[in-house]
């Protein structure tokens, strides 16, 4: 690409400090939030930080109290029990595994056709699961994220592409699918209990999110057949966490060093 | 793309070395300098609100105990009170970030902008994280609250009889012309949530709208940007690239990268361009998200209602206010 213009030496932009400082503003210790002691020539913030000493305006605070006392009721909800505190981890961790499973659950129960795999990101499971009971709110706390569940359509080769972006990236969530690491690359892949078979279509469950280009798994940004079933991911968490009751995932070898 | 060389926020060391000569009373200047002929415009703002209805818990964060709705209300009523000519305006992602937006779907949101009277806003991409449908059945709790969006072709869609490319506001015979601009949908807004709206090209948009408001009679042309301020070394619009590139846009109130300014970034005018020669440098603010900061930029007009000059406002809230 040619530019038609050459590169001044001069700063196009400038800061317009010299001309207009010696209107701008500064409080001088005045009680008003109108800036009514003296102009100084001098930039000011362009803004007002809202902070706690404000007074809450009574309206407002009528105007939301009824929805936050309602979200008070429904976030402290309790949806099941965890029966030890779930952690993330790598290259597998009990709260990753909770997740992927729930991911093939809950696509199962909207009656879409289910999925082989699937595969989340530690990076969007924000905080444990303690021991105990569950609220609404902590799997809000979970996952904050809006994050939609897709499912690809993948050959097999690109399956085996995807085990080996796993390896590299040192385990990630997963369910439907299991390998060794070998020096970075993934070794022993099964489906479903069973090797690719070459030839063969997959159907992946994963986030919009890692599908559209986020995480660090390059072989999930391809342009692959995708079916977008109407499901966030924190749905799909609560759906499983309520079926389930008592969650207890254990590490069963998903993902591990050789 | 025009090379830019340097965009200068006034820094915070800056500001602090002029305050010390502000102490001197080297550069005091008495209060409130303005003619009687001339007419003060008061631009509040926010974006990337994102559903923080109440303030941040105090739970050791880095924002705990700010931000919430009702002190911002405090804050514009007592703006309000002390001035005739105010705009209160938002760029975008009203939604998306609490529990509130979960479960009430942007309800409580939106009629908070209603209580808190705001005049204009423009389309954020989470503002679409329900849909088209999820966005337009939630518009009615704020019956007055105006949507401006120049570059998302909205025609074919529900969101038709709700979104304009601008609107001209009149305050004290200040006439203001005010358009939106969106971020482009890839990678952010899944084609089924946008079903109906298109993306179009910002920065043609806005030479279009900045011309169409010029010749409207408009004395200040602002553009509520959900673009993003600045992404550097990327060959995508930004609202620096738009202030170099459209001349005619007087202030651009940005949002979507959640940045927080310093102070507002003045850009001069490229000099060949004409319009815009004999006015002060556009400027571009924004304020950080979810409410934590209230902008505000002044703007002085003279007698023929043709823009002098503006000041950003600088004052800390302290009890005081209580």
């Amino acid at each position: 690409m040619i530019h038609a213009c050459s590169r001044s030496t001069q700063p196009l932009f400038r800061s317009w400090t010299l001309t207009a400082a010696s209107f701008l503003i500064v409080l001088a210790g005045c009680r008003s939030l109108e800036p009514a002691g003296m102009y100084t020539s001098e930039g000011g913030q362009g803004f007002v930080t809202v902070v706690d000493t404000l007074a809450e305006d009574p309206a407002l605070l009528a105007l939301v109290a009824p929805y936050r006392a309602e979200l008070e009721g429904e976030m402290s909800r309790v949806i099941g029990r965890a029966a030890q505190t779930l952690t993330k981890s790598q290259p597998e961790g009990v709260l990753g595994n909770m997740a992927a499973d729930a991911m093939l659950f809950a696509l199962a129960r909207t009656g879409a056709e289910p999925a082989d795999i699937a595969i989340t990101n530690n990076g969007g499971l924000r905080v444990p699961l303690n021991a105990g009971p569950i609220t609404i709110g902590r799997v809000f706390e979970l996952m904050p994220f809006e994050n939609m569940l897709v499912v690809l359509e993948m050959p097999a080769d690109s399956v085996v592409a995807l085990a080996h972006d796993l390896a590299r990236a040192g385990g990630e969530p997963v369910a439907g699918i299991s390998l060794a690491i070998r020096d970075a690359e993934a070794a022993d892949i099964l489906v479903g209990g069973a090797p690719i078979e070459p030839g063969r279509t997959y159907r992946i469950a994963t986030s919009d999110y890692l599908a559209n280009g986020g995480g660090n798994m390059p072989t999930l940004w391809s342009d692959y057949p995708r079916e977008t079933p109407d499901l966030k991911l924190r749905d799909a968490f609560i759906a499983y966490i309520e079926a389930t009751g008592t969650i207890a995932p254990e590490i069963e070898g998903r993902i591990r060093p050789e | 793309m025009p090379h830019i060389t340097n965009v200068t926020p006034w820094s915070r060391r800056e500001f602090l070395g002029r305050s010390a000569a502000a102490a001197a009373g080297a550069l005091l200047v008495p209060a409130g300098v303005m003619a009687a002929s001339e007419k003060r415009l008061v631009i509040l703002h926010t974006n990337d609100t994102h559903s923080r209805m109440d303030p941040f818990p105090m739970d050791g964060g880095r924002n705990e105990g700010l931000a919430g709705v009702a002190r911002r209300q405090t804050l514009i009523d007592r703006i309000r009170a002390e001035h005739r000519n105010v705009l209160l305006l938002d760029s975008g992602d009203v939604f998306q970030g609490t529990p509130y937006f979960n479960v009430f779907k942007g309800e409580v949101e939106l009629k908070a902008m209603h209580a808190m009277r705001y005049d204009v806003a423009t389309l954020g991409n989470h503002d679409f994280d329900n849909g088209v449908d999820g966005l337009v059945d939630m518009l009615h709790h704020a019956p007055d609250l105006k949507w401006v969006s120049a570059n998302y072709e909205v025609a074919e869609s529900r969101l038709e009889r709700h979104v304009e490319p601008h609107v001209i506001l009149e305050r004290g015979g200040i006439r203001i012309g005010i358009f939106g601009l969106g971020i482009a949908f890839d990678g952010l807004v899944l084609p089924d949530l946008h079903e109906g709206v298109s993306y179009n090209d910002p920065i043609l948009a806005a030479r279009r709208q900045a011309d169409a408001l010029r010749e409207a009679g408009c004395d200040l042309v602002v553009c509520l940007s959900h673009l993003g301020y600045r992404y550097r070394g990327e060959d995508r619009p930004d609202d620096v690239s738009l202030v170099a590139e459209v001349p005619g846009i007087d202030v651009v109130l940005g949002g979507h990268t959640h940045t927080f300014l310093d102070a507002p970034v003045a850009v001069e005018r490229p000099a060949a361009a004409g319009v815009g020669a004999d006015r002060p440098p556009a400027l571009i603010n924004q304020v950080g998200f979810a409410g934590i900061r209230l902008g505000r930029l002044d703007f002085i007009f003279d007698g023929r209602g043709r823009l002098t000059r503006w000041y950003a406002a600088h004052y800390n809230v302290d009890d005081r206010y209580a």
